[in-house]
């Protein structure tokens, strides 16, 4: 269930569902927000969640937004001023909605609907905080991989089809495990250093690259 | 349709490899993690290198040259480190 950008508000601090294992994972303050299109809000303090990013306003603590992290599809430091005038962390949220490709030309006169932004930028007053906030995402992403992941996994798996009639005659013990010529049976022949070489198995292909030891001069042996 | 393309990412390098044991029951050579060797049949795989083998000798060297033959295992794709084609 994607939920998208919410508006919410409490009394100056986010209430928690510490029933579900929500807890605070970081609070950093002097963040601005954008929202899709919408003039930047500032300033602000970000609330970081395991389970959901909260803005609230300084201005008015009763405001504010929240996005679950179940909807962030996507998080990435933003430092190409042509992207954006300032350093962000630029993130995309998962509206749940096909995008239109269709736009009434109305429409930008209309407010936007919090549900429909797909897009939200994170602005730090100080930008050497960026690396710490996207370290901080990064975790909480993994702790809320997609519920739905691995779905299909069952259609991943190759075979033959003309195989899937080997396996009744197979368990009658119609074929044999033991070929008489497959290579790397040893047939009697119980000498496995001679197999082996004969395979190449000790070949170069299998040896662990070795490391250059630094003598200290410059110079390796 | 997805089945589709996950055939087309399984003719291609590396997988195809593993693609070509299955559709001609060809033996590859696999160097697993632990330095063991296996030498057998890819009778299935899936793209992270999970495989279901058959015929199987398994071959070590340390701290003495030994083998085993099993004749059908699964095997964990994160502990594969080298596939060889046809091993001659």
């Amino acid at each position: 269930m994607v939920s998208g950008v919410r508006e919410i508000s409490c009394s100056g601090e986010p209430v928690l569902d510490s029933d579900s294992g929500e807890e605070l994972m970081q609070v950093q303050a002097g963040i601005d927000i954008v929202l899709g299109d919408l003039p930047r809000q500032s300033p602000g303090t970000l609330y970081i969640t395991n389970k959901q990013v909260i803005w609230l306003s300084d201005l008015d603590k009763t405001k504010g937004y929240a996005v679950d992290f179940l909807s962030i599809s996507l998080h990435a430091v933003s430092r190409d001023p042509e992207a954006y005038p300032l350093p962000c962390l630029y993130t995309q949220i998962d509206t749940g909605e096909a995008d239109d490709d269709h736009t009434d030309s109305e429409s930008i006169h209309i407010p936007q609907d919090l549900s429909n932004i797909a897009e939200m930028r994170l602005i730090p007053s100080d930008p050497t905080q960026l690396d710490s906030l996207f370290a901080i995402f990064c975790q909480c992403a993994e702790l809320n991989p997609e519920p739905n992941d691995g779905e299909g996994e069952e259609h991943g798996w190759f075979f033959s089809a003309d195989q899937m009639g080997d396996e009744e005659a197979e368990e009658e013990g119609y074929i044999s495990h033991h070929p008489a010529n497959s290579i790397g049976h040893s047939n009697g022949n119980h000498d496995l250093a001679r197999t082996i070489l004969e395979l190449q198995i000790n070949d170069q292909r299998f040896e662990d690259a070795e490391e250059m030891e630094d003598n200290g001069d410059g110079t390796n042996r | 349709m997805e089945e589709d393309n996950e055939e087309e990412e399984f003719n291609t390098e590396p997988l195809f490899v593993l693609m070509m044991s299955v559709k001609n029951n060809t033996q590859v050579l696999i160097n697993c993690q632990n330095n063991k060797k296996l030498l057998g049949r890819v009778r299935a795989f899936d793209r992270n290198c999970n495989m279901v083998l058959e015929n199987v000798r398994e071959i070590w060297t340390e701290p003495v040259n030994k083998d085993r033959f099993i004749s059908k295992m699964f095997l964990r794709g994160d502990s594969v480190t080298i596939v060889l084609r046809n091993p001659k």
